[in-house]
């Protein structure tokens, strides 16, 4: 094959890769679109977060203000709160991410392009339908967090908890998809060379990030369903009058939200550790140790939730595990800084604009940090929890060690997505209002905490004396808008009018930077060789080689979308990823799954069956045009070399997406029997009048059920292995999971009243929990079949049952799990306390 | 060790630091709801010893297994690897006491109240 010109290079590879104009966007899948795409999007999210928070500080400015009413005023901060944390954090986070890590990896995209693109048409359809309550005025109204009792049925009769609770996990869905996409591409979507010691240290960042996520959402999406099944059905799970016990909302949540606070400071972490080295002009000192760092900190923080916990009256040697490690994650978290500090008193420092606002994360992270371990000590959290000082706090943590890496990350990015010179007119006095104003807003609210101003009250008496700190604080807030409005302003100059400019603006050392700017679609005409630390790398001089098909797969064939997969710790070539082109099935998707939310919202149970439906059916469209139906030599990727289609490889990055889904799954499924178990344990009401049992056959029957359909799915592959039509395994792990679904149905239906005891409540949650996966299993043993019939399955080509192998053999356990949990909540346990 | 284990290993130390957290934790909270904080072994109560126990054992784990991390780092020509399992060893040697410091309440603070 001969090389092309860099010109007919990049016209042959646009032709294949770009997004068609006009309507035709509805069809990007690709990751410099997306990526825009969630970043642009969160940023509007931003504005309105933004515009709730001036409402709130105009409401606060002065005592007795009548400027919106409590009910209002609840919406307001509720929306405000869950709009910042869920709908401008974490998916501008995974924008950043989508954009740059194929760039920064050497790959030409993420692994899962449609997986991206149907997860941000769930963000946007899920957080329209909470910005479509707020217009409607029945926005929810509880707290960001959605404690029980108060957002129960009793206390929340209308539609707005409903629309968090359903909207907020229809925006998870994109959360966990971005997870394992990121995991599964920075584990396999690396240059040639890229060992994981090489890796940018954001790509580590953004792996371990990507894993908290994956085990951090799945208790909150956990909760939400119960508390959904609470209020649409009546099933108790937090109801303490019944059975159900509302600190296991509390638990369940915060299991969640305190990783999420470091979900959203590490990537944010992860961009200052690539902007500090650039502007030191030294590589970052201490790449490994940051890299352990990472991994306590990633640890640790899942083991401080109940820190804001710590006034519901739980026993003091258990506050103390919890204090203990809420002081012990400030070590880590130290250690990062100090690495910063050394690599910039090691190097020599140059005191451009993306410094400028590190400066100020410094400052307002580190405040951020003091007054964190402040309230991580129980005896000061029992004077400060609930009041203004936690506000205050908060933001120091929120805004220093989120906002401020994030503005420093756009005006140092953003040459990259504009080809373009930031000219800096506006970016330095937006700074300082930004900075000046953000410290005089909430510097005053740990003042007003101490004097005892409650979060959370839309007005106070003129007694109280917090008047002139109030309307400082709000004064503040509006220096620090204007500040915001000027860097808005100061972006679009840039993007309209900047004037053209070199890639690589910064000189720095990264891959992303080799990349013609603004970003090809493509990203790489070609994939580099990496044989050192991906730090120390020269792009001015490495772009054009690339550019010129220099590197891997510097060519065009079949009209692929290729890029390489390599293996995990050599960082060899394995594969040649062939990726999906552009299509609309994860917008139809989209829209599927956002009318089941909505018939879920409007209870509208039998017709969201509909919307259901297609969803998985439209699922199953998805995998009509992967795979082939012939086994293929292997294929040229240049420099004489040659590695075999991603279908023809032992572990895929589908089949690392599933082991990973599954990680996912088992949190889910052991919050689920942790929630079982501490209702028994801990909730009043117990035991129940009357137990609610389950026949032990149809328990059993579940379990062989699900049990055969492992092994027979295992049969399966080896049928297909030995080169026999894997119809036989197929069919009885089929059958196997009818079985077990059958069994669960009955058993279901046949426990009569759910809603007097949590008792009953919670077996219907394993039953149900075993059911559906059960049926998951089975709708992987229909894909079995579909491979097989339209003949994309061959010994060689088997990764579509080695995969739903994972999945069987993991529902085997889970459902296993389910039984053994629900067999315990059958009997009375109480005759063994002594209290 | 098989091609994906390193990345285990990274995560050896702290997820038996993790285990051993909702052991402890869960522990407490059966053995406050069943009493065992009633019943007295010699100067503590047999939940105390229980925890203590407990705590004692995670440390040990975890130590035994950063031993057996850093015994297994290959030499630095085989650079990815010696990355991978020195870090792994560090983090298991920085769980030990990290479980000390976490659990060190079981040794003082009241127990059910
Ligand atoms: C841009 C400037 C911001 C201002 C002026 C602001 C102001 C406020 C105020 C005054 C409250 C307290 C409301 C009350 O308790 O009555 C609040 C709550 C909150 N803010 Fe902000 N905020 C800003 C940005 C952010 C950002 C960037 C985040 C997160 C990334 C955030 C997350 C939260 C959360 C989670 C709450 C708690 C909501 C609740 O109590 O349910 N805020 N904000
Ligand atoms: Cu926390």
């Amino acid at each position: 094959m001969s090389t092309p010109s860099p010109i007919r290079l990049h016209k042959e590879l646009s032709r294949i890769w770009d997004t068609a104009p006009g309507l035709g966007r509805l069809s990007a899948v690709n990751h410099t679109v997306l990526g825009k795409r969630f970043i642009i999007t969160a940023f509007v999210f931003f504005t309105i977060g933004g515009l709730l928070a001036m409402l709130i500080r105009a409401q606060l400015a002065t005592s007795k203000n009548a400027f919106v009413g409590p009910d209002i005023y609840n919406q307001i901060f509720t929306m405000h709160g869950t709009i910042m944390m869920f709908l401008f954090a974490i998916p501008m986070f995974e924008g950043f991410a989508i954009y740059l890590l194929p760039k920064m990896l050497g790959a030409r995209d993420m692994a899962f392009p449609r997986m991206a693109a149907y997860g941000y048409w769930c963000y946007l359809f899920g957080g329209s339908i909470l910005i479509a309550a707020l217009i409607l005025g029945v926005a929810p109204d509880g707290g960001w967090f959605m404690y029980t009792p108060l957002n129960s049925k009793p206390y929340s009769p209308g539609i707005n908890a409903d629309i968090w609770l359903l909207g907020i996990t229809f925006v998870e869905i994109s959360a966990l998809s971005a997870a394992i996409e990121i995991i599964v591409s920075i584990l396999k979507l690396r240059a040639p060379g890229m060992t994981l010691n090489h890796m940018p240290i954001m790509a580590w960042y953004l792996l371990i990030t990507a894993f908290m996520m994956l085990f951090g959402f799945p208790p909150l999406i956990l909760a939400s369903a119960l508390l959904e099944l609470e209020r649409a059905f009546g099933l108790p799970f937090f109801d303490p009058t019944r059975g159900g016990d509302s600190l296991l909302w509390q638990h369940l949540f915060w299991l969640f939200g305190h990783p999420e606070v470091y979900i959203i400071f590490l990537p944010a972490a992860g961009a200052i550790s690539m902007m500090v080295p650039t502007f030191a002009r030294h590589e970052l000192i201490g790449y490994r140790t940051v890299v352990l760092a990472i991994i306590a900190v990633a640890f640790l923080s899942f083991g401080l939730w109940v820190h804001h916990m710590f006034t519901v009256g739980i026993p003091h040697l258990a506050l103390t595990f919890f204090s203990a490690a809420s002081g012990l994650v400030a070590i880590p978290t130290a250690v990062q800084i100090f690495a910063w500090i050394a690599t910039i008193a090691n190097g020599r420092p140059k005191l451009d604009v993306p410094m400028l606002y590190l400066f100020g994360f410094f400052v307002i992270f580190i405040i951020g940090g003091l007054t964190g371990v402040m309230v991580a000590m129980v005896p000061f959290n029992l004077q400060a929890h609930d009041t203004h000082f936690v506000v205050a706090h908060l933001h120091y943590v929120l805004v220093g060690g989120f906002v401020f890496p994030m503005l420093a990350a756009a005006y140092y990015w953003l040459p990259h997505f504009t080809g373009k010179r930031s000219d800096h007119v506006l970016s330095r006095p937006a700074f300082w209002l930004i900075f000046v104003g953000f410290n005089l807003t909430f510097f005053l609210m740990h003042l007003t905490g101490l004097l005892g101003m409650p979060r959370r009250v839309s007005t106070y008496p003129l007694e109280a004396k917090w008047d002139w700190l109030n309307l400082l604080s709000s004064f503040g807030s509006f220096i620090m808008t204007i500040g915001f409005a000027l860097f808005v302003i100061d972006v679009f100059l840039q993007v309209r009018f900047g004037t053209r400019f070199r890639r690589d603006p910064w000189s720095a050392k990264t891959l992303e930077w080799a990349t013609p700017t603004p970003a090809t679609s493509y990203a790489f005409a070609s994939l580099p060789e990496i044989s050192d630390r991906a730090d120390r790398l020269e792009p001015a001089a490495l772009g054009p080689k690339l550019a010129g098909g220099e590197g891997y797969l510097g060519f065009t064939r079949n009209n692929w979308m290729e890029t390489l997969g390599v293996d995990m710790m050599t960082a060899r070539p394995t594969e040649v990823i062939v990726l999906p082109r552009p299509t609309f099935l994860p917008f139809w998707t989209g829209l599927a799954t956002g009318a089941f939310v909505l018939c879920l919202l409007f209870k509208l149970y039998w017709l969201s069956l509909v919307p259901f439906a297609i969803t998985i059916g439209l699922w199953f469209v998805w995998t009509l045009t992967t795979g082939s139906r012939t086994d293929s030599a292997p294929l040229d990727i240049g420099h004489r070399q040659s590695a075999p289609p991603h279908w023809q490889v032992e572990r895929p990055p589908s089949w690392w997406a599933m082991l990973f889904a599954i990680g996912g799954d088992a949190v889910m499924v052991t919050s689920l029997i942790f929630g079982s178990l501490f209702l028994i344990v801990v909730a009043p009401q117990w035991p129940p009048q009357t137990y609610v049992t389950v026949s032990p056959l149809l328990l059993s029957a579940m379990v062989a059920g699900a049990i055969i359909a492992a092994l027979s799915g295992r049969f399966a592959v080896k049928q297909l292995l030995s080169g026999t039509p894997p119809l036989a395994g197929l069919s009885v792990a089929g059958v196997g999971y009818l079985v077990a679904l059958t069994a669960a149905t009955i058993a279901i239906l046949n426990m009569g009243t759910l809603t007097a005891h949590a008792q009953a409540a919670m077996l219907f949650a394993l039953l149900a929990m075993a059911a559906l996966h059960a049926a998951i299993g089975l709708l992987l043993i229909a894909y079995g079949f579909l491979r097989h019939f339209s003949g994309k399955l061959s010994a060689l080509r088997s990764m579509d049952l080695r995969i739903g192998k994972l999945w069987h053999d993991a529902s085997a356990l889970v459902v296993l799990a389910c039984v053994v949990a629900a067999l315990v909540l059958q009997f009375d346990l109480s005759s063994a306390r002594l209290r | 060790m098989t091609r994906s284990s390193p990345l285990l290993t990274l995560a050896a130390g702290f997820t038996i630091w993790a285990s051993g957290f909702a052991v402890i934790y869960a522990v407490q909270g059966v053995g406050c709801a069943y009493g065992w904080d009633l019943i007295a072994l010699g100067p503590v109560s047999l939940l105390r010893l229980v925890l203590i126990l407990l705590t004692v054992a995670t440390a040990a784990i975890i130590y035994v297994v950063a031993r057996a991390l850093s015994g297994a780092i290959p030499g630095k020509e085989r650079e990815a690897s010696h990355f991978m399992l020195s870090v792994a060893a560090g983090a298991a040697l920085l769980a030990v006491p990290a479980t000390l410091f976490t659990f060190a309440g079981v040794f003082i603070a009241t127990a059910c109240s």
